[in-house]
């Protein structure tokens, strides 16, 4: 005998999950931003692409000379070899675009529209509706963030075998911020920052122009907060030869050399070179005006007088995971960000 | 409406906008006028211990490089840590952003929200007509933008003058040169009608942001790619400079059996040749013949060349060979021309789209009151 509840069963079994069922309403929620988004990012990463594409097809010689601005740097390597121009836009419009245009609407539009009233009055949670939205979005943040990392991070890498020229362009600011890692997780940061510009503002524009500060601002900050980042466990040693010690000279007789150790230095290729300072025969650190007179000396002078160069440096091989320190950072600031934004929403309705 | 209550309801309707992008403007302002002191004063100090000169740059001497490392923020491009940023460059790309943010936040909504929430209803049946009213606020708002951008470029100009003294930069080079007075007021008037136009063709807010910042950023990065080397590159004069062609080696077109034309976009200066002051453009190569080196000509010109050693090697090698080295540059005398033509083509293109986008509202509004006379008596239909 089948029994009446029989078909119901059938039905309710054959019914999407709930993940399902919330998944479908995100996605009807927010297809337009989500395919405008990716339509943006494709033109980013498609630009990035063909301004790359003519100097990966130059000669390893040519791109060595380019890169490592070999003296004298030739006139047309800013003409010819532009491999910087794509990565320069990706950390800066990628997680902003994303922030604004995915992030602030996300919540905000709801409390604008007054949609909340019905949305979440609903049978599945607000919370949990809330974050399953937040949750799919992130996802596909992280997703377009690496992807995009990864077009840029190649237009970076050109086909130079001799030298570890991804390195070499790597440890500056804006390519470091341009790596699948950190590109995702400052786009998840980007999310984050709009989402709760939108939990806290409710209305689209005034969430769509904070979140657009903030980026720019955590923009700024991230490259002022990048030589400290490259400080962290940095490695001493003293400078046998090759390292020139040109630089910016503090009063307390660090300079700051900022630049990769390229194959003329002795010792660490590929290292990026953080600070330098001179000791003198007792072992201290040499301060003041006499500096400036050491730096125009050559080593062997200096060994004449029992002074040492140092420099603290960090490995090439730290890259990676330096990468991944600040790729870890943003998306547990992004994670809190998040949070913060649920709880906001949490409170509302409470 | 009377002008001043017009300026009033523009006022009470953009007011937020208004006082977030003048915060943003009042912060630059406040940055460039201290960058402007300090690099005076630094510029001073190289001057008076004679590690510089006027229009000359940095001095060669031993103990000036030295005195130059001390001031990395004026000489070394230490703006950015690490990042090989120069504060000019940072300068130039903070007034484009802002921009971009004007464009988007006080042009965008200028129509768009008016429509999304209806109330252009209630606005284009006053008094004012409803052409008079839209072309009376963007003129207010556009006058205000532009004035901005002008001011704003003329600070930053002021700003960067101890970098361009140093040679450091120049107000020629991309990025500098869209930050100058005139052009600066004609972006800002270009992005803000963009703006405009984006919200009076989509009508809706949220879009017209997205669609006035894509289009702005294609357009910043097709100017910056190209339309600037086709602006600059505009009727060059030529001279032949031997002495700079240590910096550009024939080899550098990266054509084994071609020597042509290649852009450079430098600064004549005190550490390169050329007219001083000017805009070197391009560069070219010339044979015995008097033609550009091809085939068996160039190959014996980059084999030269390279097989010439040092660079005043070089350069010798090239003059006694009866090679040339051409440049093709702009004279210092020409850049305020080529500020003032820039910045009356940006104003005049947004000028059309603002007249476009009054246009768009021009039509839609015939299309309601014609719809309006057929529905007379019925309950109207929205639009």
């Amino acid at each position: 005998m089948i029994s009446a509840a029989g078909p119901d069963q059938a039905r309710a079994s054959r019914r999407p999950s709930w993940l399902g069922r919330l998944t479908w309403v995100a996605w009807r929620q927010d297809r337009a931003a989500a395919i405008g988004l990716a339509l943006g990012l494709g033109a980013l990463a498609l630009f990035i692409y063909f301004t790359a594409l003519k100097a990966h097809g130059l000669s390893a010689r040519f791109q060595d000379h380019c890169l490592l601005l070999h003296s004298p740097v030739p006139v047309g390597c800013a003409t010819l070899f532009p491999p910087m121009q794509g990565a320069r836009l990706a950390p800066l419009l990628a997680p902003t675009a994303i922030g604004m245009f995915l992030g602030a609407p996300l919540l905000a539009r709801e409390y604008a529209a007054g949609t909340t009233r019905f949305a979440w009055t609903q049978g599945s949670g607000r919370t949990r509706l809330v974050v399953t939205r937040l949750i799919l979005a992130a996802l596909a943040t992280l997703a377009a963030g690496a992807g995009l990392g990864w077009v840029a991070q190649w237009s970076l890498t050109p086909d130079a075998k001799d030298l570890p020229l991804s390195l070499a362009v790597g440890w500056q600011a804006l390519p470091f911020n341009a790596t699948p890692l950190t590109l995702a997780g400052g786009a998840l940061l980007g999310l984050a920052v709009g989402v709760l510009a939108g939990a806290a503002a409710r209305r689209v524009v005034p969430a769509m122009a904070a979140t657009a500060a903030v980026g720019i601002a955590v923009f700024a900050l991230s490259y002022r907060l990048h030589d400290r980042l490259l400080g962290l466990g940095a490695r001493t040693t003293r400078a046998l030869a090759g390292v020139q010690p040109w630089g910016r000279a503090t009063p307390n007789g660090l300079i700051s050399l900022d630049r990769v150790s390229g194959s003329g230095s002795s010792g660490w290729p590929g290292s990026w070179l953080s600070q330098g300072w001179y000791t003198g025969p007792d072992g201290h650190r040499i301060i003041g005006g006499r500096v400036p007179q050491l730096m125009s000396m050559s080593l062997r002078q200096l060994t004449g007088r029992h002074i040492s160069f140092w420099v603290s440096y960090q490995p090439a091989r730290r890259y990676e995971l330096l990468v991944s320190v600040q790729a870890g950072l943003t998306v547990l600031l992004a994670l809190i960000l998040g949070a913060l934004a649920v709880g906001l929403v949490r409170r509302r309705n409470a | 409406m009377r002008r001043a209550g017009m300026v009033r309801v523009v006022w009470y309707q953009h007011r937020a906008a208004l006082l977030g992008l003048g915060a943003a403007l009042a912060g630059l302002a406040a940055v460039l006028v201290a960058a402007g002191l300090r690099g005076r004063a630094e510029y001073a100090y190289f001057l008076r211990v004679g590690c510089a000169s006027p229009g000359d740059g940095l001095t060669g001497l031993n103990h000036c490089v030295f005195i130059a490392a001390g001031f990395p923020w004026l000489n070394h491009y230490d703006s950015l840590p690490g990042s090989g940023t120069a504060f000019p460059d940072s300068v130039s790309l903070a007034i484009m952003v802002l921009f971009v943010l004007a464009g988007m936040f006080l042009g965008a909504p200028l129509m768009s929200r008016e429509y999304e929430q209806g109330t252009f209803r209630f606005a284009w049946t006053q008094g004012t007509s409803r052409v008079r009213w839209c072309g009376l606020k963007a003129g207010i708002l556009g006058g205000v933008v532009t004035l901005a951008g002008a001011g704003t470029g003329a600070l930053a100009a002021w700003a960067l003058v101890p970098f361009n003294e140093l040679g450091a930069t120049s107000h020629w080079l991309r990025g500098e040169f869209e930050s100058g007075p005139a052009t600066a007021a004609g972006w800002a008037l270009l992005t803000f009608m963009a703006g405009v136009l984006a919200g009076a063709v989509l009508k809706r807010v949220t879009p017209a942001i997205a669609a006035t910042g894509v289009g702005l950023v294609a357009l910043l990065g097709a100017y910056y790619a190209q339309l600037y080397q086709l602006l600059l590159g505009f009727r060059p004069r030529s001279v032949p400079e031997n002495a700079a062609a240590q910096w550009a080696g024939p080899g550098i077109t990266a054509e084994p059996d071609r020597v042509g034309t290649v852009p450079t976009f430098i600064i004549a200066g005190p550490h390169q040749p050329g007219p001083a002051g000017a805009l070197q453009v391009s560069s070219y190569y010339l044979g015995p013949d008097g033609r550009p080196p091809a085939g068996a000509a160039a190959v014996r010109l980059i084999m030269g060349w390279n097989q010439a050693g040092r660079r005043y090697d070089q350069v010798a090698w090239l003059t006694s060979h009866h090679y040339s080295y051409w440049i093709n540059y702009q004279p210092a005398g020409r850049y305020w021309w080529f500020q003032l033509g820039t910045g009356a083509g940006l104003i005049i293109v947004a000028l059309l789209l603002g007249a476009g986008a009054t246009g768009l509202v021009r039509r839609r509004g015939a299309r309601i009151r014609s719809r309006g006379a057929r529905t007379r008596g019925r309950q109207p239909e929205p639009v």
